[in-house]
């Protein structure tokens, strides 16, 4: 009996460790404009002994004068058997969500998330290259980004998918400025003339 | 409205003047973050927007919709004959309304400054000047029938006055002009 458990227990202890760990790599390439043409493209790799199911969520707060040709929104689950690897690119064509502001500048939330069970183990990496196609941007600020050359440069590693929340800051308003300022004197002189 | 030494022109002025600095400023510091778009009140705004001058149309994903001749005379037209007729209701409304043009004005007039290039900047600086003035004689052609018809409520005659006829003619031949402007604008 002492023979079979001792052989019982180098066999456990043999047995590789339970584990349900997907890896997940997101790639993004497109432009940033006043609407945004992003492709994003996936590669889901199952290594674990057992299968895992994974959600794409596309939030559907499309605004009505946006054709719903240009839009992929919806929910999407794939199930990934064990080894099996997922690998798809999406196209999305979307505005930016706020408005324009002249000093706010603006926010782009890019619109998919993934949804993995919390039980499940993510390597998460995201990557890529958005062009800025608009004037008078003076920084773009985003967690993992860097903004060289009117590119932000994505490069994120995380154990969970995360949003992608980038903020666009204008240069200052100067020609609006400018004009305010002839306004303002010429009031100024107006006043100074009357009195 | 008429009355000795007053001036309806200079009122117009101030209100127009008013509205406007309220205008431009409510956009300027974003107050309002975006320029409310309305073609009867400020018709250069989507003749920006149509021509791509004005950038952050395309936030919405969508090509401007073109804008033809017509409507450039509609939007010019309107405002004008509104605040030319509304003077005979004591030229309170025209007052309002002249107010509320200016602040539409003002308003448009920031993205138009900040983002058109340079040449389209001044081309729609100009044209601005053309539609205010325009709009600065119809508002007094309606303060001027305003006397008149106040004169008659009061037992005198129906008479237009000369300066009446003057505004009149001017208001025509401007809001003329400035829409042959737009116009050309429009063809750019």
């Amino acid at each position: 009996v002492k023979a079979l458990l001792a052989v019982l227990m180098i066999i456990l202890a043999a047995a590789p460790a339970y584990s349900q760990q997907v890896i997940i790599e997101e790639t993004l390439e497109g432009s940033i404009s006043y609407q945004s043409n992003i492709s994003v493209g996936y590669r889901i790799f199952n290594p674990a002994d057992r299968g895992v199911s994974i959600g794409f969520y596309f939030p559907a707060h499309r605004p009505q004068e946006i054709p719903p040709s240009s839009y992929q929104f919806g929910e999407k689950k794939i199930y990934l058997s064990p080894g099996e690897t997922f690998e798809e690119t999406y196209r999305f064509t979307f505005p930016l969500a706020q408005p324009i502001g002249l000093w706010k500048g603006l926010e782009l939330r890019y619109p998919v998330q993934l949804i993995v069970d919390p039980e499940v183990e993510v390597e998460f990496t995201r990557k890529g290259r958005l062009r800025v196609e608009m004037g008078d941007v003076r920084r773009v600020v985003c967690q993992g980004c860097r903004f060289e050359d009117d590119e932000v440069l994505i490069s994120q590693e995380a154990d969970l998918p995360q949003r992608l929340d980038i903020h666009i800051q204008f240069a200052p308003p100067l020609r609006a400025g400018l004009f305010y300022s002839i306004m303002i004197l010429g009031l100024i002189a107006f006043v100074v003339k009357r009195r | 409205m008429r009355r000795n030494g007053s001036n309806p022109l200079k009122v117009a002025a101030l209100l127009f003047l008013s509205g406007f600095y309220l205008g431009y400023t409510v956009r300027f510091f974003d107050i309002i973050p975006e320029t409310l778009d309305s073609g009867y009140l400020y018709p250069l705004y989507p003749l920006a927007k149509a021509s791509s001058w004005v950038l952050p149309y395309f936030r919405h994903g969508l090509r401007p919709s073109s804008l033809s001749a017509l409507d450039v005379t509609r939007y010019n037209l309107f405002p004008a004959a509104l605040l030319i007729a509304t003077g005979s209701l004591f030229a309170l409304p025209t007052m309002i309304l002249l107010f509320i043009i200016g602040f539409f004005t003002g308003m448009g007039l920031v993205e138009i400054v900040q983002y058109a290039p340079v040449g389209a900047a001044l081309y729609l600086l100009l044209t601005t000047g053309l539609f205010t003035a325009s709009m600065l004689y119809c508002a007094s052609t309606g303060f001027h029938l305003c006397s008149s018809v106040t004169e008659v409520i009061e037992g005198g005659e129906f008479r237009l006055s000369k300066t009446l006829l003057d505004h009149l003619l001017l208001s025509i031949g401007i809001t003329l002009l400035s829409i042959a402007v737009q116009i050309m604008g429009v063809r750019l």
